[in-house]
This record gives structure tokens, C-alpha cells and sequence, in this order.
């Protein structure tokens, strides 16, 4: 109805003190890999910032040191054989520039799940929507944070050139139990949800993607379901994230903070327990 | 007995010159009396000298006097003859000399009634009864009533009201006398009309501004739709929301610290298509009244200013249809007697866009199964009794919504397999409104009105899927719904008493209650049970009672108090909670013309709204005060001078106000979308504000109009807020500036011009960032903002013009209205965000939605 007009508007922006972000999502038998940077002015275009003259020490929870991370280029620090292990809590120590930052994560426990169907099928007006019929273990009476995302793998035909493409998809469902969360609203392809319509039970959820088979040029390959047991730190750092994206593209809203938990630095160390079961297509 | 006076028309621009009144006074006379009347006195001076006496004959006595004056001034002469018989003289209309009685104890007489449109027969409210020579005043209240006490004498009245020509009444006044008086429109659209002077349409008062119907309805704005929130953005101390929307920010207050009423019920959500257009048809308005500061007593419940509309009664002499057809609207009104006895009036008008059916034909010419659409229709309307000069009982309704959805069907059929699929998604909000009014006149003195009425803001989403398949072996049916409906309903009940003691003292008192009904329900079905089934219905009530009164004194024009007080005891949940509300006006008349008014008004404010748009759009909540959300309440002082001379108005004036227990969202949250909990995602603070306001206008003739700039400051503060530093308020916009020039052509064309200057609102930026990685290892970019509205958009400003074109006929009347809205396309962005260019260079693009936009309305009136 109204004809919107685009233009660029200068504002003159102060320039905050720079502050050091910490990158971390530590998983399941992987090496710890943590990024360091620094914030830029938003009106800086140069490259990223990438902190490289830093230390960075892992403990665990008897304070002995498991792990001193060696600079890998980029800003990564990754360790050398010392992987995460389920139900372990470590500690962190990052030193930069005679600023010490501490982190502490507990890894998640193992999460059991199993795709048992899949199906085409009309879905809200899209006709040939992939549904998925999952099963998700959930552990103890403890609280627990899931989450779901699918990765799809095609083949992009180009003439006589083929590539292989792979692109995050938007879950649909009408699955009360992902529905519900209130983080649902902000984001379709990193879902998070909680155990708490079934704690300590299984449950059958069905879930799916649209528009998967619906262009001749781009053939799907397979697809990857990643669940993911997470803990209430990267529960809460996806969270923000979903709504800090979500609300970037709103003109009359501010995009809250990450909720990270490393004192005195941005982003954060967080923990998760990753999952992958694949479907693949002829 | 009542009696009807016609009105004589006085022409505002005379041919002759007009003297001052020293200069008449000081002539020189040389007359020769010899047991001589006073009667034959006056007419040996009208001969010598170029003045005319008036008098009631009962005044003057028939004393012979006897007095030689050799060239003396009149004011001597005048002394010397009239004092043996206990009279005095006042000079009027340039050279008439009127006398009346000195004598200090005269019976005293009042003299009642009511001011009317002669045309139409509507009541006009906020008319000036105007005793030329005591220089007693007052204004008709709202049911167009004025009721004066003078004493036993000839008795000179002029009646004003804005669009009008002026009235006057002469008579002798020796018992209490009823009248109505009816005036004449100088803006009136007919073959036969007596010349007269044009108008701006606008009185100022001492607490705010008077907008008459006719000023709005020629200030046609966005998309050539009048619109009366918007028309009261040119006024000094508005300060506009977001560019083109209906949203008043008054003296440092928001939008939902304006009481706006519709014939004294509160509106909740005055704004139509998110806050683009106000509810208000401006066919069936009858006035506006905006009132910035010395509220009087009976105003409560929001803390900056009141908005009062009022709506026509409908024209007593005979039926009258009007049909408008715009670009985005139609209107239709009707209204007229019923019955012969001209004693009931009514008046039905009703409007919609036509957006929906623009859409429906775009959809049928379109493959997809989707169906989008928006409309929004209001409807209004009153019945008015009069059952004689002393009752009068009106019913008056309103009923008004906005409707946006999304359906999607789709139907598929093959010989072994049906599937059906429905997908609906509903938003909808609005406002109903019910009111009845009974006035009653006790007394010539004392004179009371009654109100019942319920106003409500619904608000609902609702969406729904339902899906079936059949096959040879296989049956399935499900429905899945949601449904959120939110409301607030109130019942309003209150009596009201003026009392107009003598005339130095009024006293206004009155009670009411009022009950605040928020509703929430939630439902969510599905036929399969596969989801549980889940419904909350909440029901949350409060209350208010209220009493005040208001004492006016006015000391023989020397000066004239206002002091009043109302008491405000608030329930909710078992807790209560009693507000004191003291008011005080002053008006000090300096020197002629220049007046100087000073006003402090404390307001209280019961009800919360939580907006995270500023759009006056459904998703802001209406909530009650809470243990943690206390009523806001709020201090106001304002003085300003106000002169008049001949054609012009110039004021200026300044204003301090400070602002208590204001909410806004805390720095981590957003809009919620529920009212659970609302109040943990909230901070509570205070404001304050600060201005200078200036307007100059030139009242009347062919070419008329004003200009208004305001400068103003406002803050705000919250401790969880901005690290508990003092920011400016959203809309704190240091400069605004309007002018608007009407021009009447001739009988068949008028046209006008704005232009409006505003500087930016502030903003909220982004002035680092970093990049993260997110659980599907991509890069994101996440923005750190700075301080709160710490840095301010462009400027707004934009031309505006239109032109009417009139055509009369026998039996009807048309006017084709042509208007540009932002005339010169000036790029008033509405937001701002953080994008790229075409290099990928980090910038800020605005969004601007109102480039230049022409428009065309036709109008017919029977």
C-alpha cells in the first residue's frame, strides 16, 4: 500500500572503548576451538578484528590444567589432542593484554534420537513437504535444552557444470512441544526448545521442510537433522542470538545484548552435545 | 418567557473610520439647556456631534435640567447631566454612547439560554457572551448552555464563536429572561449567502485551543483525507510522532498521556491503519478542543492534555445526506430531524477503505491460492431529545474496527484422494463505544448533566488450519486453532453540577466511578489431541471514583481565578490507593487586549500503555497500575500572554512539567506480545519537559491563517534504563514549526497551503559490533547499541496544498478537493537500520513511506 523509499542516512557515531569477544561452542568429541576478536566501529569496514597474542588455558573443575591452546591462524586457539568430553565441566583462563577473562561450561550429557519416518505430504498450502517423524530421548527429571536444526545437501545443475550446494532450512511444524517455546517466534532454522512437556520421557515429534523438490535445477542429495543437547548457557547465548537476528530487521525495537558468560569480554564459551541422523534421497 | 431574538449581523469590516475612543469623548460641544429631558439633551448633541445615544426608556427619567456648556469636552458634559439621575455612559461600536444605570443595588436578573447554528440548529459550544459594557463574560459550556446574572438595565450583548459572524442581543433586563440565540456561518457554502468575513476556525483560550468543523474539514492531509488528530499537529506545543501517523506528544508527554474523548467517553485507541489515520469521521465533528495545560477539575485520567471532540446533533430544520468518495475512502452521513416537532434530531455517518476490494480484484487475477488484505470501516451516531428548554436526553454509539488476514485454500482432487486444506490468519482490533447523556437545567443558575457510557478496545489474532483427506480407505479430518483476545472494557458512570452563583463566582462540582474491565483469552484447539487442549481466560477489574469541584471567581474584570480539586481513590485486587488532583488558573487582563494567563495543574493516570511502535497499531497494551507499575502522575506549570488587536492573535507562552512513575521497556526487552508478567519487563521512571510557544495568526478575511513554532526539551530517566542516565525523550524535538495560509478566491474556490518543520526524533544506533559464530557456524553480525535516543534523525519537513472547488445547486452541493502532500518530495525517512551500500559498506538507510502523493475527494451534500 505505501511505496516505501530507500536512501542513506550519515550519522555521525562516537567510537566505544574496543573490548574482546570470545567465539566458543565447544562439542562433543572435538577439540576445544575458541576464537578471539575484537569489536569494531560500526562504521568500520575493514576486516575482522583477530586477536592473536593472547593465552588461553583449559582446566578442569580441581582447578589442574588440562590444556594450554596453541594459535591456529584467524583468531582460532584449538588444542592439541585434548577433546570435550559429555558431563565434564571445564574452566577457562584467557589473557590478553594484562586482562585476565574466565569462562566455566559444563558439557551436556548424550542425547539418544532416531528418525523413524519420513513422508511427502500437504502441509499448510505447500504440497510435497517433507515431514520427518522423530524420536528424542530425554535423560533425567533435570531440566533440559534441545537443539534442532536441518542442513540440506543438492546438487545445483549449471549446464554441464554440477555443484554441490548446502543451505540451513526453515523447520515448519505444528509440533506443540517446539511451537510453544518462546524462542519459536525469532528463528526457523536454529529451533531451541526445553524438556518441559516431557521431562524424562520420549517424544515423537514431527517436523519438516518445504520447497525441497519443487526446482528441477537444484536436486536434493540428502539431508541432515542435527539435535543437539545443550547446556543452559548455550540455551541461553542461542536464545539471545535468535532474537538479537530477529530483531535486527525491526526499525522500532532494540536487539537485546548476547547473554554470554564470559566477565568483561562479549560472546561466550558454550557447550553442546551434537547429534546428526541422515536422510538421503535417489 | 422565553423569548427569540434575531440576530443582527455586524460586518467586522466597517466602512467608516473608527475612532478612538478618547478622540470621541474629547469633542468639543457648546450647548445651551434649558429645562430640557435628558431625552431632548441627547438628541441636541447627536445633532452637534457625529455620535448616537442608546438607551431603554424605562433608564432615563424625566428630570429637566438646566446647563450652559461652552466648548466643553462630551465626557464633561455627559457627567454633568446624567449624574442627578443616577446614570452613567459607556462608549461602543466606535460611537455610540449607551446609558445605564449607576445605582449599585439594582435587582439583579439572570439571563440564560442557549447558543445555536441558525442553520442547522446545533448547539454551538465554547461561544463568547460578551456584556459590552460591564465586561462580564463567559463561554456556553457543552451542551451550548450560558447562563449570566446582571443587574436590573439595559443590557448589550455580543456572542462569538469562531466561523461565525457575530451576534448581538440589546434588550432591557428586568426579569429573568431565557433566550437562544442563533448565528450565522461565515463559512457557509450557499448560492444566497450574505457576504461576510472568512475565518481561521481557531480560538485560542487560556488552557489550549478551540478547532471548529469546518477549519478541519478545509485542512485536508495525508491522501486528501481530513483528519482531526493530525489538524491539531499545526498547533503550538504538538509535537508530532512518527511521520504522517496521528500520534500528539504533548508538552514532553506521549501518546497515551492524551485523554481523548468522544462526546465524554474516553477512546482507548483513536487511530485507524496503524496509526495513519484517527478514528474521527470529520463529516460528523463538531468541534475539537485541545487543552495543554489548567485542565479544569473534571478532566482526569491521562497526564498531559485533553482532547475533546464532539459530535453534531443533527440539523433541526430539515434532512441532510453527504456522500465523499477519496482515493482510499468512502464516506457517507446522514442527518436531520425526526418529526415534525423539531425537538429530535439524529445523525448516522459511516466510512470504509477499500483496499480489500482493490486486493480482491488483484487476487482473482492471481494464480496463488493466498489471499492478504486489510480494511478498516468505522460507524457513528446520536439521537438528541429535547423535551423542553430545561431537559434534553442524547444516545450516542460508535463502532469501529481494522481488519487484516491471510487465507489460504487449496483444494485437491484426483480419482482415488481429496485433500482439503484452509489456513487462516485473522488480526483484528477496534473500539465500541456507548453513551448516554441527559442534561438537565435545575435552575437558570444551576445546571447539571448525567453520563452512562462504556467504551472498549478489543484486540484479537486469531488463526486456524484445518486439513482433511480422503481416500477409497483412509479418512482423516484435523483442526488446529489458536486464538488471543485481549480487551479492555470500561462503564463510566458521572453526574456533573454548574452553578453559576453571581457574577463574580461559578462553582462546578460532580462524582463518578468508572470500571476497568481487562480481559485475556487464549485458546488453543486441535481435534486430534495430539496437543493438549489449552484455554486461559483472565479476568483482571479496577476501579476509580472520583469527586472535584471547581471554584471560579472573577473580579470585575480586573482579574479571574480558577482553583479546583479532584480526589481519585483507585482499587485493584483489595489494594487502594487515593490521589490528590489540585488545579489553579489565573487570568489577569494587563492592559486591553493583552491578557496573561498562568495555570498548575497536577493529573493522575490509573492506566499504563506499554508501546514499543509509538504507532498507536493493536499490539499496544492497556494495563492497570500495579504494586510495581504505581500511577504515573505528573506536575504542569505554564504562563503565557496572549494580545489581540483588530484582525491578529499573537501568543506566547512557556510551560515546565515533570513527569512521575512513566514506564518504558527495559534495555533487554521488546514488545512481548502478552500481558504475562508485563510488568517484570519494565522499568519505572520519570520525565520532565520544558518549552516556549509562540503563535501568530491572522483571524479573519479572504486571506487568513497562523504560524506556530515551538522550541521544547524532554528527558527522561530510569535506573535500569541507559545505565540509569538521563536521555532524551523519544520525540524530543527541539524545534517545530507550522504555517498555514487559507485563501477564499471567491464563492466557488478556496485553497491552502502548510508547511511544517520539525526537527528529527531520536534514535537509538548502533555504534559497534562484532561478528559470532551461531550454532550453524555461520558469521553473524551482532550490533552493541549506544545510549538511548542518543542521536537524532533528519529533520521533517514537507509543503502541503489543495485547492477546493464548490459547485451549488438547486437541491445539492459539491466540492472537488485536489490536494499534493509533500509537495516538494522532501525524504522524510518514517525509521532507520543498519544496511549495506552497493560496495558492502556498512551504512544507515532511512525508509521514507510518504513521497509526493496527490489527491482527490468529491463530496456531495443534499
Amino acid at each position: 500500500m505505501f511505496v516505501a523509499c530507500r536512501k542513506e542516512v550519515v550519522f555521525k557515531t562516537s567510537n566505544s572503548q574496543v573490548a574482546l569477544v570470545v567465539d566458543a561452542i565447544l562439542t562433543n568429541d572435538s577439540l576445544f576451538m575458541i576464537k578471539l576478536s575484537q569489536t569494531q566501529a560500526i562504521n568500520d569496514n575493514s576486516l575482522n578484528k583477530f586477536v592473536s597474542n593472547a593465552t588461553i588455558e583449559v582446566f578442569d573443575v580441581d582447578s589442574n590444567i588440562i590444556s594450554v591452546l596453541s594459535y591456529l591462524k584467524d583468531g582460532q586457539y584449538v588444542s592439541n589432542l585434548v577433546k570435550a568430553v559429555p558431563n565434564e565441566a571445564y574452566i577457562f583462563k584467557i589473557s590478553h593484554q594484562n586482562n585476565v577473562f574466565w569462562a566455566n561450561q559444563a558439557m551436556p550429557d548424550t542425547l539418544k534420537t532416531k528418525i523413524l519416518d519420513t513422508s511427502r505430504l500437504l502441509f499448510q498450502g505447500v504440497s510435497q513437504f517433507f515431514q520427518i517423524k522423530y524420536d528424542l530421548q530425554d535423560k533425567s527429571q533435570l531440566k533440559n535444552y534441545y537443539g534442532l536444526k536441518i542442513k540440506a545437501v543438492f546438487e545445483s545443475i549449471n549446464n554441464q557444470d554440477t555443484t554441490l550446494l548446502t543451505e540451513w532450512l526453515p523447520i515448519e511444524t505444528n509440533e506443540f512441544v517446539l511451537v510453544q517455546d518462546a524462542n519459536f517466534k525469532f528463528s526457523k532454522t536454529n529451533l531451541l526448545f526445553s524438556d518441559q512437556y516431557f521431562n524424562g520421557q520420549n517424544t515423537i515429534l514431527n517436523f519438516g521442510c518445504a520447497n525441497l523438490f519443487n526446482n528441477p535445477n537444484k536436486k536434493i542429495k540428502y539431508l541432515v537433522v542435527y539435535s543437539s543437547s545443550l547446556s543452559v548457557a548455550a540455551y541461553q547465548f542461542f536464545a539471545s542470538m535468535n532474537e538479537h537476528q530477529f530483531y535486527q530487521n525491526d526499525p522500532f525495537s532494540l536487539p537485546p545484548p548476547l547473554q554470554g558468560n564470559v566477565a568483561g569480554a562479549y560472546g561466550g564459551v558454550v557447550a553442546q552435545y551434537m547429534k546428526a541422523d541422515t536422510v538421503r534421497f535417489k | 418567557m422565553r423569548l427569540l431574538f434575531f440576530c443582527l449581523i455586524l460586518f467586522l469590516s466597517q466602512p467608516f473610520a473608527i475612532w478612538a475612543q478618547e478622540e470621541v469623548l474629547d469633542q468639543k460641544i457648546s450647548v445651551h439647556l434649558k429645562q430640557a429631558n435628558l431625552e431632548e439633551v441627547f438628541q441636541k448633541i447627536e445633532s452637534k456631534l457625529n455620535v448616537k445615544f442608546s438607551y431603554a426608556q424605562k433608564t432615563i427619567n424625566t428630570t429637566k435640567l438646566n446647563y450652559k456648556f461652552k466648548n466643553e469636552p462630551l465626557r464633561v458634559v455627559l457627567n454633568a447631566i446624567l449624574k442627578p439621575s443616577n446614570l452613567t455612559y459607556t462608549l461602543m461600536y466606535g460611537n455610540i454612547i449607551v446609558i445605564t444605570n449607576l445605582n449599585t443595588s439594582t435587582p439583579k436578573f439572570n439571563i440564560s439560554g442557549y447558543v445555536y447554528d441558525q442553520e442547522t440548529g446545533e448547539k454551538l459550544i465554547g461561544a463568547l457572551v460578551y456584556n459590552n459594557r460591564t465586561f462580564q463574560s463567559c463561554f456556553t459550556n457543552q451542551d451550548g448552555y450560558f447562563t449570566m446574572q446582571m443587574p436590573k438595565d439595559s443590557i448589550y450583548l455580543n456572542i462569538e464563536f469562531v466561523g461565525f459572524e457575530m451576534g448581538v442581543l440589546n434588550t432591557y433586563l428586568d426579569k429573568n429572561l431565557k433566550v437562544d440565540i442563533g448565528l450565522i456561518g461565515n463559512l457557509q457554502y450557499s448560492p444566497k449567502r450574505v457576504t461576510g468575513a472568512y475565518g481561521t476556525g481557531i480560538e485560542s483560550r487560556s488552557d489550549g485551543f478551540v478547532l471548529n468543523s469546518k477549519t478541519i474539514r478545509r485542512i485536508p492531509l495525508l491522501f486528501g483525507e481530513s483528519d482531526v488528530l493530525k489538524s491539531l499537529l499545526l498547533l503550538p506545543g504538538v509535537i508530532s510522532g512518527n511521520d504522517g501517523t496521528t500520534s500528539l506528544n504533548i508538552r514532553g508527554g506521549g501518546s497515551e498521556h492524551n485523554l481523548i474523548l468522544l462526546d465524554d467517553v474516553p477512546v482507548y485507541n483513536a487511530s485507524h491503519l496503524y496509526g495513519f489515520f484517527s478514528i474521527f469521521n470529520a463529516d460528523v465533528v463538531k468541534s475539537v478542543k485541545l487543552i495543554k495545560g489548567g485542565m479544569e477539575a473534571r478532566y482526569s485520567g491521562r497526564l498531559s492534555s485533553v482532547v475533546d471532540v464532539r459530535t453534531i446533533d443533527g440539523n433541526k430544520n430539515k434532512f441532510k445526506a453527504q456522500l465523499s468518495i477519496g482515493l482510499l475512502s468512502s464516506k457517507i452521513s446522514l442527518d436531520g430531524p425526526i418529526g415534525k416537532s423539531k425537538k429530535t434530531t439524529f445523525f448516522v455517518a459511516a466510512r470504509r477503505t477499500y483496499f480489500d476490494i482493490i486486493g480482491e480484484i488483484f487476487n482473482l487475477s492471481n494464480t496463488l491460492p493466498v489471499k492478504t488484505s486489510y480494511f478498516f470501516y468505522d460507524i457513528n451516531g446520536k439521537v438528541s431529545h429535547r423535551f423542553n428548554a430545561s431537559h434534553q436526553l442524547s444516545i450516542a454509539f460508535y463502532n469501529g474496527n481494522d481488519n487484516s488476514y491471510v487465507n489460504n485454500t487449496i483444494s485437491i482432487k484426483n480419482p482415488n484422494r481429496e485433500i482439503k486444506e484452509k489456513d487462516k490468519q485473522n488480526i483484528f482490533w477496534g473500539n465500541q463505544i456507548m453513551s448516554i447523556r441527559y442534561h438537565h437545567v435545575w435552575h437558570p443558575k444551576l445546571t447539571a448533566w448525567l453520563n452512562l457510557s462504556r467504551t472498549a478496545y478489543n484486540f484479537g489474532n486469531e488463526n486456524s488450519y484445518q486439513y482433511s483427506e480422503n481416500t477409497d480407505s483412509f479418512k482423516f479430518e484435523n483442526t488446529l486453532a489458536n486464538s488471543l483476545k485481549s480487551s479492555l472494557n470500561d462503564w463510566i458512570l458521572s453526574y456533573n453540577l454548574e452553578y453559576k452563583l453571581n457574577k463574580f463566582w461559578a462553582i462546578k462540582a460532580g462524582v463518578g466511578a468508572i470500571q476497568h474491565n481487562f480481559s485475556r483469552r487464549i485458546k488453543f484447539i486441535d481435534d486430534n489431541n495430539v496437543v493438549p487442549k489449552y484455554t486461559d481466560n483472565t479476568l483482571e477489574r479496577s476501579q476509580e471514583f472520583n469527586s472535584y469541584f471547581d471554584v471560579k471567581y472573577d473580579f470585575k474584570n480586573l482579574f479571574l481565578i480558577n482553583a479546583g480539586f479532584q480526589l481519585t481513590t483507585y482499587s485493584i485486587n483489595k489494594n487502594v490507593v487515593s490521589l490528590p488532583q489540585p488545579r489553579l488558573s489565573l487570568m489577569l487582563p494587563i492592559v486591553k487586549r493583552l491578557q496573561l494567563n498562568s495555570n498548575y495543574q497536577r493529573t493522575t493516570q490509573f492506566l499504563h500503555l506499554l508501546t514499543g511502535y509509538n504507532l498507536g497499531i493493536p499490539l499496544d497494551l492497556w494495563l492497570p497500575s500495579t504494586q510495581k507499575a504505581q500511577p504515573e502522575f505528573s506536575d504542569a506549570f505554564s504562563v503565557d500572554l496572549n494580545y489581540a488587536f483588530r484582525k491578529f492573535d499573537f501568543r506566547v507562552g512557556v510551560f515546565k512539567k515533570f513527569l512521575y512513575n512513566v514506564i518504558d521497556y527495559k534495555d533487554q526487552s521488546n514488545y512481548l506480545g502478552t500481558t504475562s508478567n508485563w510488568d517484570e519487563k519494565i522499568e519505572v521512571g520519570k520525565g520532565w519537559a520544558k518549552g516556549l510557544e509562540l503563535m501568530f495568526e491572522k483571524k479573519v478575511g479572504k486571506t487568513n491563517g497562523w504560524m506556530s513554532y515551538t522550541l521544547s526539551k524532554s528527558e527522561r530517566q530510569f535506573s535500569g534504563i541507559n545505565n540509569g542516565n538521563v536521555f532524551p525523550f523519544k520525540f524530543d524535538r527541539r524545534h517545530q514549526f507550522a504555517v498555514l495560509v487559507n485563501h477564499q478566491v471567491n464563492q466557488k474556490f478556496d485553497f491552502f497551503v502548510t508547511w511544517t518543520y520539525a526537527s528529527g526524533s531520536r534514535i537509538t544506533l548502533p555504534e559497534t559490533f562484532y561478528n559470532i559464530t551461531d550454532p550453524r557456524y555461520n558469521r553473524q553480525q551482532i550490533y552493541i547499541y549506544g545510549e538511548r535516543n542518543k542521536y537524532q534523525m533528519p529533520d521533517n519537513h514537507r509543503l502541503d496544498f489543495g485547492v477546493n472547488y464548490k459547485r451549488y445547486f438547486k437541491t445539492y452541493s459539491t466540492i472537488l478537493s485536489v490536494g499534493v502532500y509533500n509537495a516538494y518530495n522532501r525524504f522524510n525517512p518514517f525509521y532507520v537500520l543498519p544496511s549495506y551500500n552497493s560496495k558492502g559498506e556498512r551504512i544507515f538507510e532511512g525508509i521514507s513511506l510518504f513521497p509526493i502523493l496527490p489527491s482527490v475527494n468529491y463530496k456531495i451534500t443534499f
